[in-house]
């Protein structure tokens, strides 16, 4: 059920959503859960994402559509994550997970692109 | 490759090799000579114990860059140092003798080692796979010389000759060793590697390195205890025959290490005359294996059948204990290619003989026999062996994950690992009580995972004694959406006392699609005061051809999609009924996606069926998020109806590109993935490929996968030009065969992310990367030469991206642009076509009505924001079909744009190349950006 519970977290960020219920289970077996401490940092490597799972997490203040350091993700540099206030639980998409999903989901393509043009053009 | 280095390492580990051959043999000869063979158990047991204590000592003492380098260089000298002490030992005998014969065995073999990875630094990748089994050619060439020449030289010069021989053989190795390091200091050390290792925690990678090298360790170990043991069945005996020999004084010989080895112990103590034993001391890993009891031989055919049969033997034991690299020894444990050489030494001087000597220990000291106990000596030797297949196949799937990490792979994907099935009783009553969850996702995902589970219709009939009525009625789905022919009656009574209406519906219409009327009395009787009920009876009746209104079909059209589906390809009813049935169905917003579901099921068995199906098509082409939901909901029969479909109604390249797009995640529907990934059409067989590697573990289909990758492999050869689109289209066929062949891997039970990474790399990058993703390859894919030698010559055309000439053409200005450089050739030909060059004049507005705008020379400027040749101009409003209120206005010299109308941008977005590149440059703008 740990499976199940992983990837119920990960149907409901928005980006993810579009998959179907078979790469969610997928996605929640290879994704690694990180517990972050309170108001710690803990980098991210190049390439890879989290979803958030429990608590309020930022990834130098940057999140799309449910990703944490997608956008640092696409343009291949690296992000810090860190829990605001409290303890918080992440799903950390491994990079090669992100670009597999990116590359063959237009629904995840299309949820990913609709995101990135209203972050850059929000008022 | 360094050849000169290559070639230098082969002449030493050669000589180095015919210079212990010859060493040792006058060594153990002289040992048997003084002590007899009642205390050959002992030696090599001290043999391995020295060897292992020699090999620690030698990788504490070269941790240091500095200390190693003269390690290396000393080693050599070593066995100088031994060969020219070892007639001076023999005659003092006693201790003496003992010490220069452990010194003999350990140093050649530490001395050995060292050459070999010496050796390795002057190749890698491909030509380590060609040149190092030359090389251990070359080494087992050098140890026959030793042996075969051996009697006649001790015939002319007497068996002071062999000692003084390998004295001459060291020195010349050492000579030769530095000219090697000369060599490879000029010529550069491909083996060597990046020595870069990250230590750093950082989420998303490894934070430290995986067990693997424990693994490798406790598995080299194994395998020299079961290698011992093989020694000691294929030698009981020969020692009661060789002490009759001796108390007889006839001749004995000594076989050794490897063949060449044996023959030249046999010249140093006489050659046998036919008829006479032969004490086998021959070790599996020649160095190390323990051998206390040798048995009688006759020397000749069958002394060297038996040996080759024991090599044979081990060989083939070790390729299937091995998942990925041939030899899952120091080649498993140091991903980096720099960190491999000390790992050799370790496994083969440390654990292996540490194994061996352990082995052998237990059976000197409790005295077995394997012939008194041949069961329990089985026994052993098989619990041993499974530990070794265990403890080898995690480690190579480790190395295989090590390997691949630098590429972006996450362990467990590297590895292999999936989803645990939920055999659990327990779990599975959860997970079936989640399937009728409230929330649609939840019980989605529980449903996914029952069916990935391949829970049987009986199992789940079993549960519908359930309290909750949601999970009753999930079941009952469940149910109709399997093969369930088997549990009609079952179903038929638990329908009959099924006291829940929308439960009950349900079950009438999972009786229906079985083709069964068992339900229908039940549910006419609660029909009255149920509208959940009274519709599921008039689908059952439709179904059962009791009646033909095309409001029911209405109605179960938009409610109950998967059924109305295989209803209409079971009966193919009146197809007016259909056509109106699926004309207000789609145009309604709140039941588009189950009408599209009951299209894209139905397939196109009628030609409504068939007109349905295409406007869902032409819907999933415009990029329909209703219709994209819909291929989510499929079931094994719609998949397998619209598969059909696919082929024979051949519906157009985008449609079909859409379709397969539509299936990425969607594990049932790999059927109809794999059938697009068989298609005429390149693009459709891209994204087809892609769908499949994102559903995880699709269902298996290795001839398919194969056909795809000689397929893929047919379009990268056939793509020899050297302009810009056959660059493309190599780079395409590349990836495509590579993803064919990571689904083969996952097929076969093996991961399919290190190639799908190594794809990337490979068409992306070069330098370290790009080798780095062929190494993967060739550990997981070297059952695939042509794939590996497709790899080399698409390497080998030089730089993979760029191009030096200045674009002039409207192509060439689009394929110059990081949005459109991946395009397939076919899509740029329709981009092409509307597409032209403008110019800008100064100050004039840069940003275009319905068009695509990027520029190709001059400068523009969008609030405080420059742009240059590259930048896309109100990228934002592309995307969103409109034009952004902000305006860009070029700059003082104007500029000159390539200017795509919107439409045709947006054609060509479904290619994934297309649009991660238009990700990658959104991602770039800073947010909240108006500029576009």
């Amino acid at each position: 059920m740990e499976a199940l519970s992983l990837a119920r977290a990960l149907a409901r960020c928005p980006a993810l959503r579009a998959l179907g219920a078979d790469a969610l289970l997928d996605l929640a077996a290879a994704a690694e859960p990180r517990a972050l401490a309170a108001d710690a940092t803990v980098p991210l490597a190049p390439g890879a994402v989290a979803v958030v799972i429990a608590g309020d997490v930022d990834a130098d203040g940057d999140e799309l559509d449910g990703l944490l350091g997608l956008t640092a993700a696409l343009t291949a540099r690296g992000a810090s994550l860190r829990a605001r206030g409290d303890d918080a639980r992440v799903l950390v998409l491994g990079a090669d997970c992100v670009r597999d999903l990116l590359e063959a989901s237009a629904p995840m393509r299309a949820a990913v692109l609709h995101g990135l043009a209203a972050r850059a053009s929000a008022p | 490759m360094n050849r000169a280095g290559y070639r230098l390492g082969v002449v030493m580990v050669s000589l180095a090799m015919t210079a212990a051959v010859l060493l040792r043999s006058f060594a153990d000869g002289a040992f048997l000579e003084a002590f007899g063979a009642a205390w050959l158990p002992h030696l090599v047991i001290a043999h391995a114990g020295a060897l292992a204590m020699l090999t620690l000592g030698y990788d504490a003492l070269s941790r240091r860059r500095a200390a190693a380098a003269a390690l290396d260089r000393a080693l050599p000298l070593t066995l100088l140092a031994v060969a020219a002490l070892a007639p001076v030992a023999v005659r003092e005998g006693g201790a003496a003798l003992v010490v220069t014969v452990l010194a003999t065995t350990a140093v050649s073999a530490v001395t050995q080692l060292a050459l070999w990875n010496s050796l390795a630094l002057s190749l890698a990748g491909r030509d380590a796979r060609r040149g190092l089994p030359r090389a251990g050619a070359a080494v087992t060439a050098g140890a026959m010389v030793a042996g075969l020449g051996a009697r006649p030289l001790i015939g002319a010069a007497g068996l002071t000759a062999l000692p003084a021989l390998a004295a001459m053989l060291a020195l010349a190795v050492t000579v030769v060793f530095a000219a090697q390091r000369r060599a490879l200091a000029r010529g550069g050390m491909p083996g060597a590697g990046p020595a870069g290792r990250g230590r750093r925690a950082t989420a998303g990678a490894h934070r430290r390195p995986p067990p693997h090298r424990d693994l490798a360790r406790g598995g080299r170990g194994a395998r020299a205890i079961v290698g011992s043991l093989v020694e000691v069945a294929f030698g009981a005996g020969l020692k009661a025959s060789l002490a009759a020999a001796e108390a007889d004084h006839r001749p004995r010989l000594v076989l050794r290490g490897h063949l060449g080895g044996a023959a030249g112990a046999a010249g140093a103590r006489g050659a046998a005359p036919a008829g006479h034993p032969v004490a086998v001391v021959h070790g599996v890993e020649p160095p190390g294996a323990a051998h206390p009891r040798p048995r009688r031989l006759r020397p000749g055919a069958e002394a060297l059948v038996t040996v080759a049969l024991l090599r044979s033997g081990d060989s083939l034991l070790r390729a299937a204990t091995c998942l990925a690299p041939p030899r899952p020894g120091a080649h498993a444990v140091g991903a980096a290619p720099g960190d491999r050489a000390r790992w050799k030494v370790l496994l083969r001087g440390g654990a292996t003989p540490v194994g061996a000597a352990l082995a052998g220990t237990v059976m000197v000291v409790t005295g077995s026999s394997p012939w008194s106990h041949p069961h329990a000596f089985a026994a052993v030797g098989a619990a041993v062996a499974a530990v070794w297949l265990v403890a080898v196949r995690r480690s190579a799937g480790a190395f295989v994950s090590a390997l691949a990490r630098p590429l972006g792979v996450a362990a467990g994907a590297a590895s292999g690992r999936r989803v645990a099935a939920g055999a659990d009783l327990d779990e599975r009553r959860q997970l079936v009580l989640a399937c009728g969850d409230d929330d649609r996702a939840t019980a989605a995902l529980a449903r996914a995972r029952l069916r990935r589970d391949g829970v049987a219709p009986a199992e789940l009939v079993g549960l519908l004694d359930h309290d909750r009525a949601e999970v009753r009625r999930a079941l009952y789905r469940l149910v109709a959406g399997a093969d369930a022919a088997d549990v009609e009656r079952e179903l038929a009574v638990a329908v009959t006392i099924e006291d829940d209406d929308e439960a009950l519906a349900a079950g009438v219409g999972a009786l229906a699609r079985l083709g069964s009327d068992a339900g229908l009395e039940r549910g006419r009787s609660r029909a009255p005061l149920s509208t959940e009920v009274a519709a599921a009876v008039a689908g059952c009746e439709l179904h059962l051809k009791r009646r033909d209104d095309g409001a029911s079909l209405t109605r179960l059209l938009v409610a109950e999609p998967a059924w109305a589906a295989a209803m209409w390809r079971a009966r193919r009813g009146p197809d007016d009924a259909w056509a109106l049935a699926f004309t207000r169905g789609f145009a309604d917003p709140r039941t588009r996606a189950h009408a599209a579901a009951a299209a894209l099921g139905a397939g196109a068995v009628t030609p409504a069926a068939a007109s349905a199906l295409d406007a869902v098509l032409r819907a999933l082409v415009d990029g329909d998020d209703a219709c994209r939901a819909a291929v989510t909901t499929l079931d094994d029969g719609a998949v397998a109806a619209l598969s059909d479909a696919v082929v024979a109604h051949r519906p157009g390249a985008p449609a079909r590109r859409a379709l397969a797009a539509a299936t990425a995640g969607v594990g049932v529907a790999a059927p109809l993935a794999w059938t697009l990934a068989d298609a005429d059409d390149a693009r459709v067989r891209d994204v087809a490929l892609a769908s499949l590697g994102a559903m995880g573990a699709p269902a298996g289909d290795a001839a398919r996968a194969a056909r795809a990758i000689t397929r893929a492999l047919g379009d990268l050869a056939r793509a020899d030009g050297d302009d810009a689109d056959a660059r493309v289209t190599r780079r395409r066929a590349l990836r495509r065969a590579l993803a064919a062949a990571a689904l083969e891997s996952v097929a076969a039970g093996r991961p399919g992310a290190p190639l799908r990474a190594a794809a990337r790399h490979l068409s992306e990058d070069a330098g370290p990367a790009a080798r780095r993703a062929l190494d993967v390859v060739q550990e997981v894919a070297r059952h695939r030469p042509a794939l590996l030698d497709a790899i080399e010559r698409y390497l080998g055309r030089g730089p993979v991206v760029g191009t030096s000439t200045a674009p002039t053409s409207v192509r060439a200005h689009l394929r110059a642009t990081a949005l459109f450089a991946e395009l397939d050739p076919a899509d740029l030909d329709q981009l092409e076509r509307a597409a032209c060059v403008r110019e800008v004049g100064p100050g004039e507005s840069i940003t275009g009505d319905d068009e695509l705008r990027m520029i190709v020379d001059g400068t523009a400027r969008a609030g405080e924001i420059e742009l240059g040749p590259g930048d896309a101009v109100d990228l934002v409003g592309a995307v969103h079909r409109q034009r952004h209120p902000a305006t860009a206005v070029a700059g003082e010299r104007g500029a000159r744009v390539v200017a795509v109308t919107t439409p045709a941008f947006h054609a060509v977005l479904a290619d994934p190349a297309v649009g991660l590149a238009l990700a990658r440059m959104l991602a770039r703008l800073p947010a909240r950006a108006h500029h576009g």
